[in-house]
C-alpha cells in the first residue's frame, strides 16, 4: 500500500439487514423508515470497510481519526458507488500509519459523503479505538 | 425528533443535550455485524490483552455513530445534507465503560446565502478524554427553519 494508490471501487446497497444493526449498535432513537436518512457514520462506516477488503489490513489496526462530511441523505433500499484514495501512509520509527479518503455517490454519481480515516496499523504500543 | 426549533436559538456557548451511554459487548458485537469490521481488537478479549489493551475496545465508527446521533437529534434532517463531524481518537472504550459527550456551539458564522455552525465536541469516560473533534453545520437558507 501506497500514498496515491486507488482502492477498487465498489458498489453497496444500504439494506435493511445491516441497517437494523447499526441502529441497534449506536441506540434506537433513529426512525428506521424506509423515507428516513440513513445515517452517514453507517454508510462511511459500511464503505470503508468493502472498500479496505483487498488491502487485507491485520487485526489490531486502531482508528485514530476520522472526519464524515454528509452532503446529501441516503435512504435504505439505495445503491451507492464508492470510490478510495490512501492519500497517505507514514512510516517513521515505531509508527506506521495510513490515512484513506472516500466518496460515496448515488446511482446517479452525486456525491452523498466523503470522508476520511487515518489508522495507527499494528506493530507499535496500540492506544486508540 | 428534532430538538432545535428555530435557528435564532443557536448563539455561542449553547450547549446541546449532553450524550451518555454505557457501551456494552453486545453494541460493539451489532457495529461489527452492521459494518463488517470484525477485527479481532473489537471481538477476541484475549487477542486484545495480547496487542495491549485492557480488554475489546469498541470501533472508532461506533463511538463517532454516537456523535453523530446526538447531533442529528439535535438538528433533525438538517444533518444530513449539510453536517459534518472531524474527530481525533484519544483513547480505547472498553465494554462497561460510561461515555459522556458534550457539545458547545463555539460560533455561528451567518452569511448571505447559509449559516454555519461549529461545535467544540469533546467526550470521556468519566475519568480520561477519549475523543475531541468539531463539528460542523452548514445551512442552505432555503433550507432554514424559521429564523
Amino acid at each position: 500500500m501506497k500514498t496515491g494508490e486507488i482502492l477498487p471501487p465498489v458498489e453497496l446497497e444500504v439494506q435493511p439487514e445491516w441497517l437494523h444493526y447499526y441502529y441497534q449498535a449506536v441506540g434506537s432513537s433513529y426512525p428506521a423508515s424506509n423515507n428516513s436518512a440513513v445515517p452517514a457514520t453507517a454508510i462511511a462506516g459500511k464503505a470503508l470497510m468493502e472498500l479496505l477488503e483487498p488491502l487485507n489490513l491485520p487485526s489490531g489496526v486502531v482508528h485514530t481519526q476520522a472526519v464524515v462530511e454528509s452532503i446529501s441523505p441516503a435512504n435504505i433500499g439505495d445503491k451507492l458507488f464508492c470510490e478510495g484514495v490512501i492519500t497517505s501512509v507514514v512510516k517513521r520509527i515505531g509508527i506506521e500509519a495510513m490515512t484513506v479518503r472516500i466518496t460515496v455517490k448515488s446511482s446517479n454519481y452525486r456525491d452523498l459523503l466523503k470522508a476520511e480515516m487515518t489508522f495507527k496499523l499494528p506493530g507499535q504500543q496500540a492506544e486508540q479505538g | 425528533m428534532q430538538i432545535m426549533k428555530s435557528l435564532s436559538e443557536i448563539k455561542k456557548g449553547c450547549e446541546l443535550p449532553e450524550f451518555h451511554k454505557m457501551v456494552s459487548q453486545a453494541e460493539i458485537l451489532e457495529y461489527a455485524i452492521a459494518s463488517g469490521d470484525f477485527n479481532r481488537i473489537h471481538i477476541d478479549g484475549e487477542y486484545a490483552r495480547r496487542v495491549d489493551f485492557k480488554g475489546t475496545i469498541a470501533h472508532g465508527m461506533l463511538l463517532l455513530g454516537f456523535v453523530e446521533s446526538m447531533h442529528t437529534r439535535y438538528f433533525g434532517d438538517l444533518w444530513s445534507s449539510g453536517g459534518s463531524l472531524d474527530v481525533k481518537f484519544k483513547r480505547p472504550v472498553h465494554p462497561g465503560d460510561i461515555i459522556n459527550i458534550k457539545s458547545l456551539v463555539s460560533s455561528v458564522n451567518i452569511g448571505p446565502n447559509d449559516v454555519t455552525i461549529f461545535c467544540d465536541v469533546k467526550a470521556d469516560n468519566g475519568c480520561d478524554t477519549i475523543l475531541t473533534g468539531i463539528a460542523k453545520l452548514n445551512i442552505k437558507r432555503e433550507d432554514s427553519p424559521s429564523n
